[in-house]
């Protein structure tokens, strides 16, 4: 099955915020404390039970004024920090394109939401979370619950391939149209993410990293400070290198996976 | 609306004026990028620069109050520069009658104003009248060249709104009023559909009423009424206040739009039919549908005899009986029982703190809804002493929409059914099931001890069943013979003997069969121009673009033939919608005729039922920090002011204020401010000024503000923004404060109440009021 | 098809989706929610939006008589499933979600009759019978004490002018008939509703 994307058009986002609202419609997630900030967004920022927001950025230019909205959540990126950072694999990429924590495995040990670039997962009740990209809808045809709630289109959902094609053609005629800054985002970005921007302006404008990394340091950082978790873990285990104890757990964790697959299966 | 949501699709360009339509009616941005996508262009015109503006093609800001003189301009503009449908307007509308010759406006006043002792202007109409000839028929002048007919005279009216004098009035700058009225006038070619949306930014001012008919005459003049993707389409911001509406619960309506029965006027049944009856138009059926309506009423009892039990009607003395009007009747101690039911105007109400002390007034009162709401306990605002307080209050546990059943009407006229997924919790209870409980207990009081004239209520037709049924009513509102009870097809078969019951004669047709109720119908269009006959019922009888003949020229052929609502071929009327005119005779017999609801059968220009006069003329606000430039008459002379004490002047309160709605929250507040998501979206009320205002102030961004007016204050944090700019009116910057009044003491979120300040002034015609445009002052708190 | 909340929860994938499971405080063998949508066993009736006059179609999804979701109606023409952040929150109007991501009825619903007496600083609670007929003791006395048959033309006006009436937008066609049927009958010619406002 091709890799699926969201693509946010932000020529064409009111701020409604539909989808911030739909992703807790969905994923029953309650709401949060928040106050008047200086501006329409709210909340300020991603939490356990905040899963997608929307950004309120204001620019004046020779007397006009800009008013951009954008939608943000997990990038579901295609190389992510996350699922290499972290310390019990409880991340995963899936084939589909949602990243996913294990919430079995996940300890909330925080090693993922100060890897990603995007800052999106955040720690509660001794948990990881963050968006799921609906995987429990889109596995059942259905759009995620952002795109679905979308009273324009700006949020739309689709096969890479065929949305990334689109989006380049919506891109070309925007610049036809008089906006000179129109661009493309997330096409590259961290291999390609799976949730695809359509830009008026430069990404700084929506809050978005013009080019975004994963920081060498906090990765070395997480693996040091794993380091004798993993080695109490790996008690009877003939351990060589650190990455190859790595190896051999993802390995293990693999066929484990795969056998209760094929057993649920039979079940059913 | 004359047109629909869908309908957005067709539209070449569309202007939101006076209304903010992503953010109070996201969903038609999604037929507003359809039509996008097709290469249509959409202006904003607004004093903010809204979440609409954020995605608008072209944005022309305007200082709040003065959106006739900005339409004068495009009218003016669309004359002078030869962009209006010259065929359009000579057909279809009155532009070529002759006027009275001793009609006249000079400034600032029509001919036959007569002042009283408090300075309110009445007018003796009898100038505002057509030139007829001996046999009484009007005397036109197709070539629109004499002097006196309303083509010329309207063109002289408005050569006064040139583009500097809009430009000094409105505060827009030049080059972005040019900007719309060439874009918007591109419109005026046939074929060419031009839509201007608009909501409470162009009615609650002072000169509501004439907004809209400044709005119409644009939208005639470019000949975009009655075509796919044009219309005056006011956008609805209530669930079903278009039905509403159409019920009558106003003080001046019976149901469908009759007029009230007044004293004075109408003493008898046949007053009222002689008076309110025209020869011509559609409305010549007037008695048909009264008739109807009272059989409905009063059922067996009302017959010929008794004239159908007129009597039992209540009749309006000559007092405008409004919400401005009431509360200060209630505040005179008139007023000593209240229902309210899902209303919340101690949060709604203009001046509304003001209006929270008259409800202690009240003997008693009964408050009906879903949450805990300000209205309800006006006794326990925070500063209020509750043991000073007699008023009695019953607070009754509604059922949410999805707990009850019936229809609600959209903008569009779409009347569709809702069904029950869900029993109200504890003793909640359906409004159906609590108002049929409620007449069967004051029947019953009645029963034991009548009292005066008890006939009116102990006659009543109201037999809904043991458990009252949304079906059993709607049948009644769609009407049925009489004796035999057999479901009326639609208005068209009511009579005026008695025989048929009809509720409402413009719901007739929405539930005219059990089997398959048109109301409840679910099959979408899979091709045409976007109509949906088969989903729901729009009213009426299913039309869903009204004055649907203007779609075609005189002969017939569509203007637009990319998107055709009628058109004749063949000898026969092809149809994407349900004819607004006779479709059985040829196109030629109708090409004069379309405005089949007007006694003239064609559009008007000139509209002598205006309070205020027969065209638009600018007035500032009744509170306005300038002076009005077009003539010596400051604000709408035709108002009725309220409370004079009340009105702030412009040294005391400099700045310009308006209020408005937010996506996030509805109303006053009391659905929206009890659900946690919408609350965690938008938490607090908070006041947005300028960069300029806050510097001059010395206010930074989230500074405590109070904001005063000459009815109160309230305090709020500011939001500095550049989405507002001050604007340059007659050479000076004019500074306005923009807030939403979204907030009360009830509720989970809680906040100050923003129509505390807002004055209690209303439209010459309607008396909505003036909640867009009035004098404030801003300071930092402490 | 009926089935119970715990069993359409159950596992019958592999892949975990970090959801709900822990929140709602199930079984360690519960705790991998499946990737089958909550709603898929729900029987479902459709709406209309209670907010603005678009009129969006809403579908309501509902097990044992209760609504456990709600979103936009995919069929309907004019928001074909789309819906702006006040519909998306719709559900939140019955319902709301506690830490756990359990739904409970909106704290704030009226769920009974409440009554405040004069000078009283607080509701008492009532019943409906007692309500109703008291309400109905107010509105003839109100009505009975100022009542005008014929006013002094002698034309007969059958009105109180000491009555009012507001609402209500909010409400349905058929309530919103007979709210007017009621008050001309009780003769009430103080009527208004939020359209003006």
């Amino acid at each position: 099955m091709e890799r699926k994307v969201r693509v946010i058009d932000t020529t064409k986002c009111i701020g409604c915020r539909s989808c911030q609202v739909a992703c807790k419609n969905w994923n029953q997630l309650p709401a949060t404390e928040t106050a008047f900030a200086g501006s329409y967004e709210n909340p300020s920022d991603f939490s356990p039970d905040t899963w997608s927001r929307v950004r309120f950025n204001e620019y004046t230019n020779n007397g006009e004024v800009n008013w951009y909205f954008s939608f943000c959540s997990c990038m579901h990126c295609t190389e992510p920090i996350c699922t290499n950072i972290c310390p019990y694999d409880a991340i995963h990429k899936t084939d589909l394109g949602p990243v996913l924590v294990d919430m079995e495995l996940c300890v909330g040990c925080g090693a993922c939401a100060a890897a990603c670039p995007y800052q999106v997962p955040k720690i509660g009740g001794g948990k990881s979370w963050k968006c799921t990209f609906c995987f429990d809808r889109i596995s059942n045809g259905l759009e995620p619950a952002c795109a679905k709630a979308c009273p324009t289109n700006a949020i739309s959902f689709g096969e890479a391939s065929e949305k990334i094609t689109e989006a380049e053609a919506r891109v070309a005629l925007l610049r036809e149209n008089g906006y000179a800054n129109a661009q493309i985002y997330g096409k590259e970005e961290l291999g390609g993410l799976s949730v695809i921007y359509i830009l008026a302006d430069a990404p700084d404008k929506y809050g978005l990293p013009a080019d975004p990394k994963f920081s060498l340091a906090t990765f070395y950082l997480w693996k040091a400070a794993s380091a004798p978790l993993k080695a109490l873990a790996a008690v009877g285990l003939a351990a060589g290198t650190l990455s190859s104890w790595f190896k051999l757990r993802k390995d293990k964790v693999a066929q484990e996976k795969k056998e209760k697959e094929s057993t649920l299966t039979k079940n059913r | 609306m004359t047109n629909h949501w869908i309908d957005y699709r067709n539209s070449d360009v569309l202007m939101n004026f006076g209304g903010n339509t992503a953010e109070n009616h996201p969903i038609s941005m999604r037929w507003i990028q359809k039509a996008r996508e097709k290469g249509a262009k959409l202006i904003v015109v607004d004093p903010r620069f809204t979440r609409t503006a954020a995605i608008a093609d072209l944005y022309a800001p305007i200082r709040p109050g003065t959106n006739i003189a900005f339409l004068g301009g495009l009218i003016n503009y669309a004359i002078q520069n030869d962009l209006y449908q010259k065929e359009y307007v000579v057909n279809y509308t009155n532009a070529s009658y002759l006027i009275n010759p001793e009609f006249s406006f000079n400034d600032g006043l029509f001919s036959g104003a007569a002042v009283d002792d408090n300075g309110k202007v009445s007018y003796d109409k009898s100038t505002w009248t057509y030139q007829t000839d001996g046999d009484g028929n009007i005397i036109k002048d197709y070539t629109l060249q004499d002097p006196n007919c309303v083509f010329q005279l309207m063109k002289k009216h408005y050569s006064r709104y040139d583009v500097d004098t809009v430009c000094r009035i409105t505060g827009c700058p030049k080059d972005k009023f040019l900007a719309v009225a060439d874009l918007y006038c591109s419109t005026g070619k046939p074929g060419k559909a031009g839509n201007i949306m608009y909501a409470m930014g162009i009615t609650q001012f002072t000169h509501g009423s004439e907004n809209v008919r400044a709005v119409a005459m644009v939208q005639t003049l470019l000949g975009n009424m009655g075509i796919a993707g044009g219309g005056v389409n006011a956008q609805r911001g209530q669930q079903n206040v278009q039905g509403s509406t159409d019920m009558a619960i106003l003080f001046g309506n019976m149901p469908g739009y009759l007029g009230h029965p007044k004293a004075a006027l109408h003493p008898t049944l046949a007053d009222y039919n002689r008076v309110e009856t025209p020869a011509t138009s559609y409305w010549s059926n007037k008695p048909k549908f009264i008739i109807s309506m009272l059989k409905a009423f009063w059922g067996k009892h009302a017959n010929s005899e008794n004239d159908f039990c007129y009597d039992y009607y209540p009749k309006l003395d000559n007092k405008d009986r409004s919400h401005i009007a009431m509360y200060k009747y209630m505040g005179e101690g008139e007023v000593k029982g209240m229902i309210c039911w899902a209303d919340n105007p101690a949060v709604s109400g203009p001046s509304a703190s003001g209006k929270r002390n008259y409800s202690a007034s009240l003997d008693w009162q009964v408050v009906v809804d879903i949450f805990e709401n300000e209205t309800a306990t006006f006794w326990k605002e925070p500063g209020v002493d509750p043991t000073t307080i007699a008023t009695e209050v019953f607070l009754l546990p509604a059922a949410l929409h999805i707990e009850r059943e019936g229809t609600v009407a959209n903008s569009g006229r779409w009347i569709q059914w809702r069904y029950k997924a869900q029993e109200p919790p504890g003793d909640a209870k359906s409004d159906l099931w609590i108002v049929d409980k409620l007449y069967k207990k004051i029947r019953k009081a009645y029963e034991a001890d009548p009292g005066p004239f008890a006939d009116p209520i102990l006659k009543l037709n109201w037999d809904y069943g043991e458990d009252i049924d949304a079906v059993a009513v709607a049948k009644e509102l769609n009407g049925y013979e009489s004796d035999s009870g057999k479901l009326l097809t639609n208005f068209t078969v009511l009579a005026d003997d008695g025989s048929t019951t009809c509720g409402n004669w413009i719901y007739s047709g929405y539930y005219n069969n059990d089997e398959d109720p048109h109301c409840k119908r679910r099959i979408k269009e899979t091709e045409g121009i976007g109509s949906n006959p088969d989903w729901s019922f729009a009213w009426p009888v299913n039309r869903r673009i009204i004055y649907n003949r203007c779609s075609a020229d005189p002969q017939g052929r569509p203007w637009d033939p990319d998107a055709p609502v009628l058109w004749y071929e063949n000898g026969e009327w092809k149809r994407n919608d349900v004819p607004d005119f006779n479709a059985d005779i040829p196109p030629e017999e109708t090409a004069r005729a379309p405005y089949i609801m007007n006694p003239e059968l064609q559009a008007r220009f000139f509209a002598p039922g205006m309070v205020e006069g027969p065209f638009p003329e600018h007035y500032e606000p009744w509170e306005s920090p300038v002076d009005n430039i077009l003539s010596a008459i400051q604000y709408n002379p035709a108002i009725t002011v309220w409370y004079p004490d009340s009105r702030g002047d412009r040294q005391q309160f400099p700045y310009i204020a308006t209020s408005y709605r937010l996506t996030e929250h509805y109303q006053t507040g009391m659905m929206t401010r009890n659900m946690p998501w919408l609350n965690e979206a938008m938490p607090d009320l908070f006041v947005e000024i300028s960069p300029s205002l806050a510097a001059k102030l010395g206010i930074d961004n989230g500074d405590l503000v109070i904001v005063e007016s000459k009815r109160g204050q309230f305090e709020a944090p500011a939001c500095i923004t550049p989405r507002l700019q001050p604007l340059k009116v007659d050479g000076e910057e004019q500074e306005i404060v923009g807030m939403f009044w979204h907030w009360g003491y009830a509720c989970m979120s809680k906040g100050p109440i923003a129509n505390d300040i807002t004055p209690s002034i209303g439209c010459a015609n309607t008396t909505i009021p003036e909640f867009k445009a009035f004098l404030c002052n801003i300071r930092r708190a402490g | 098809m009926k089935i119970s909340r715990r069993n359409f929860l159950w596992i019958s994938g592999a892949v975990i989706t970090g959801s709900l499971a822990l929140k709602l405080g199930l079984t360690p063998e519960e705790k991998v929610v499946s990737k089958d949508l909550r709603i898929q066993y729900a029987e479902s009736s459709t709406t209309i939006c209670p907010f603005c006059g678009v009129g969006c179609g809403i579908i309501c999804y509902v097990e044992d008589g209760k609504v456990v979701g709600t979103e936009g109606d995919p069929d309907h023409p004019i928001n074909e499933g789309a819906l702006c952040s006040k519909g998306s929150a719709l559900y939140n109007m019955a319902y709301v979600y506690d830490e756990k991501g359990v739904p409970q009825i909106n704290p704030r619903r009226l769920t009974q009759v409440l009554y405040r007496a004069p000078y009283a600083t607080d509701w008492e609670v009532k019943d409906w019978d007692w309500a109703l007929e008291t309400i109905a003791q107010r509105i003839k006395k109100t009505r009975d004490t100022t009542f005008e048959k014929t006013d002094s033309d002698g034309v007969t006006v059958n009105r109180s002018k000491a009555l009012a009436w507001l609402g209500s937008a909010m409400c349905n066609n058929e309530e919103n008939y007979l709210f007017h049927k009621l008050a001309k009958a009780l003769g009430i010619i103080n009527i208004d509703h939020c359209a003006r406002l």
